[in-house]
């Protein structure tokens, strides 16, 4: 079974999330802030990592660096799931290596289920 | 008077009156009485100079007054500009941190609904969705109240209508209301408050508001079991309401910007708890907007006292 990371502060949007992913036969393990999520991305290497932006303790640029240094998870794809659409934003996520950017009030969570068989690994 | 009208007419200088800038921090405005002054300046000089043409000292005293008199008007104007850009970012960071405020709710709404129309659900997870969805759009009622209400006070236009109240009488409902939401967090709620009070002197709607912010702020922000002390006191001509909780506190290096609009401290994020960011910045203005204080002690891990001050009511 492929396992996901998904790296989301808000407890609504993690339990719907979670959820839809579960419902397609994908193993969940979420991260309520930016520090767990590294840590179990290193753990559990997961096939793929959603991850927010404004986050708890250390915010997802900061995640995304850490792990696009880290050799043993670097090709990991991140799907950059989050609320802030400013160019700037978008721009700096995929510069530090964010494999797709979706702003979550846009789109559907088969969507974003989408999203994820494109580029799980 | 009539000037005001003919500029409202003429829909000259309307950014300035747009943010509620007086003339002299208008930069349109100061540009136009520079240019008129600079004009009669240079006429009366040369009028001066044609008829005092023996002391070419006093045409040289009047160009140097001119010029000071240009140097201090460009001052303000440079500040009108400052004035004005600053206006306008703040706006559209509003919009911008508002909408990003909205969407989660949005967001949360949106995917709970795809959830429950895929039909995957058990009963268990539907009835959770649906709870979801509830809390979710009170959430988005709440904050849309909360803009409405931070948007009226930067506007000046936020009604309020003092008049005299028993704030005893307004904090007790309060509390009473607040007493079950507290118990099924393992909070208790006390008031305190002396025989006799006087009355205030301030708007009771707007007041509540103040009072189940403070409350509520306690209860969220308590972890486990806790407890919240209200109490009432006179304080010289002024009635003094103490919000007391043992709940995490404010971190030290965060305390000053707890008034702020939108502002959130680092560990009530971390506690995962929801709230707009607004709840303070509005309490703040009415309390001022009564001719009252609002401060707080708090220590991290500790606890927060609120305290605010209220006029008698003479």
């Amino acid at each position: 079974m492929k396992t996901i990371l998904l790296i989301e502060d808000e407890p609504t949007l993690q339990k719907a999330l979670s959820t839809a992913l579960s419902q397609e036969g994908y193993d969940v393990k979420n991260a309520l802030d930016g520090e767990i999520g590294l840590r179990l991305a290193r753990e559990t290497k997961p096939n793929i990592i959603l991850l927010d932006l404004i986050l708890p303790k250390m915010d997802g640029f900061e995640v995304l660096e850490e792990l696009k240094k880290d050799d043993s998870v670097k090709d990991i794809p991140v799907i950059v799931l989050t609320n802030l659409e400013s160019t700037q934003d978008i721009e700096r996520a995929l510069a530090l290596g964010a494999t797709n950017y979706l702003v979550k009030a846009n789109y559907d969570l088969k969507d974003i289920v989408e999203k994820v068989r494109d580029n799980i690994k | 008077m009539e000037v005001k009208v003919l500029f409202v007419k003429l829909n000259l200088f309307r950014e300035c009156r747009e943010y509620g800038l007086s003339p002299w921090q208008c930069p349109s405005f100061i540009f136009l009485v520079l240019g008129v002054v600079n004009i009669v300046a240079m006429l009366s000089t040369y009028a001066i100079a044609n008829r005092y043409t023996d002391q070419p000292e006093i045409a040289a005293l009047i160009v140097i007054g001119v010029s000071a008199f240009i140097f201090i008007v460009s001052q303000s104007v440079t500040q009108g500009f400052d004035k004005l850009a600053q206006a306008n970012k703040l706006k559209t960071e509003f919009v911008s941190i508002a909408s990003h405020q909205l969407r989660t709710p949005l967001s949360a709404i949106r995917w709970s609904l795809n959830l429950l129309k895929g039909g995957r659900c058990s009963p268990s997870e539907t009835a959770s969705f649906l709870d979801l969805i509830q809390e979710n759009s009170e959430r988005m009622i709440k904050l849309v109240s909360d803009l409405l209400d931070v948007s009226r006070i930067e506007m000046g236009k936020n009604t309020f209508m003092p008049r005299q109240t028993n704030i005893y009488v307004l904090a007790q409902k309060i509390v009473n209301a607040s007493a079950l939401f507290a118990k099924a967090n393992n909070v208790s709620i006390s008031l305190e408050a002396p025989e006799s009070l006087p009355n205030v002197y301030t708007d009771p709607d707007k007041i509540f508001i103040v009072i189940q912010n403070l409350i509520d702020n306690s209860v969220k922000y308590i972890k486990g079991k806790g407890e919240i002390r209200v109490a009432l006191q006179q304080d010289d001509g002024f009635v003094r309401m103490a919000v007391r909780d043992t709940g995490v506190g404010i971190p030290k290096l965060q305390q000053k910007h707890i008034f702020q609009k939108f502002f959130r401290s680092d560990n009530i994020m971390k506690h995962q708890t929801v709230g707009t960011g607004l709840g303070l910045f509005i309490s703040k203005a009415v309390v001022e907007q009564s001719g009252g204080k609002i401060w707080f002690e708090s220590e991290e891990g500790k606890g927060t006292t609120f305290y605010f001050t209220l006029p008698i009511y003479k």
